[in-house]
């Protein structure tokens, strides 16, 4: 092999390391944002928040059924 | 003997491998801990420097552990910021525990849940009951597989023994041993899965470990983790 040939060798060799460095960072910071896009939603508390606070407002409705009915008894005993 | 770094201080190499222990990984992914902003930012900083991160399944089920009691606590305090008025028992217990635990950047602990849950049972069998399982449902439905989802979408990498690149291609010699997990606890008094996660990081082909459980760095300040190993904390 030539010096000319073997310099060209080395100089691909390292375009395609730095290629291959450079699609790896790419690949590293998609990584991370997609990891920062899973955990805003894990943390995101908009639905269960609206599930429990529904809950809640049945609970309270049967309380003040009960309660209506637990007076009524008492009113009629 | 191991010395204790500061997390600060990791100068990141290319493939480098670390173990992250639950602790550091729910401050990583929890929004509402002290923490979160601090590790979320370095654990970040040095993936795209080039370090890898794994966890192992103890540390999973600590994560699930740990949101269990989360989201039970914050729905317990939703009802009461919303002025829904539960069993006065019920509430008076939550309103005195609930602060102390979030003073150690907790929530309830396992002792507490029990509690709540027999406040319930002691004031209403069936209806306190009922409505103790239908807070937990509502709760925590969907949670447990969303934890999972994130942490396949997380930059932090699941491994077991069955990880051909950082067991099975080695060396047998190489592998963690269960024994040395059992020796962990009984020198140490390490909880056991503090023992088996930390079991993870003795593997040949991990460079170190990454905990903030301040009894983990007593144990590995006094020879728990071997000298050749990386462990670096958060912790000041």
């Amino acid at each position: 092999m030539t010096l000319g040939a073997k310099n060209s060798k080395v100089i691909s060799v390292k375009e395609e390391l730095m290629n291959q460095t450079e699609k790896d960072i790419a690949l590293r910071q998609e990584a991370v944002k997609k990891s920062t896009e899973a955990i805003d939603k894990l943390n995101d508390k908009t639905q269960v928040k609206a599930n429990l606070l529904k809950l809640f407002k049945e609970w309270e409705k049967e309380d003040s059924a009960d309660s209506e009915a637990a007076s009524k008894k008492n009113l009629d005993q | 003997m191991t010395t204790i770094r500061s997390v600060e201080d990791i100068d990141p190499q290319l493939n480098q491998r670390f173990i992250l222990d639950s602790n550091v990984i729910i401050q990583f992914l929890d929004k509402d801990n002290l923490y979160y902003g601090q590790v979320k930012s370095k654990i970040d900083q040095l993936f795209l420097a080039g370090v890898q991160f794994y966890y192992p399944a103890p540390a999973l089920l600590e994560i699930k552990n740990y949101w269990r009691l989360k989201e039970l606590h914050d729905a317990i305090q939703l009802a009461i910021d919303n002025g829904f008025n539960f069993f006065a028992k019920f509430q008076d217990y939550f309103k005195d525990v609930a602060p102390k635990r979030r003073k150690n950047n907790k929530y309830l602990n396992d002792n507490d849940v029990k509690e709540l849950r027999a406040i319930l049972e002691r004031i209403h069998s069936n209806k306190g009951v009922n409505r103790w399982f239908l807070l937990c449902e509502t709760a925590l439905k969907g949670k447990m597989s969303a934890i999972d989802q994130t942490m396949k979408d997380s930059n932090i990498r699941y491994t077991n023994f069955g990880d051909e690149e950082i067991f099975l291609n080695g060396e047998k010699t190489e592998w963690p041993k269960w024994g040395t997990a059992n020796n962990l606890i009984e020198k140490y008094a390490l909880a056991s899965n503090d023992a088996a996660i930390l079991n993870m990081a003795f593997a040949k082909k991990i460079d170190g470990f990454i905990s903030n459980d301040r009894d983990l760095v007593f144990a590995v300040k006094n020879g728990a983790y071997p000298s050749d190993k990386l462990f670096y904390t958060f912790l000041k």
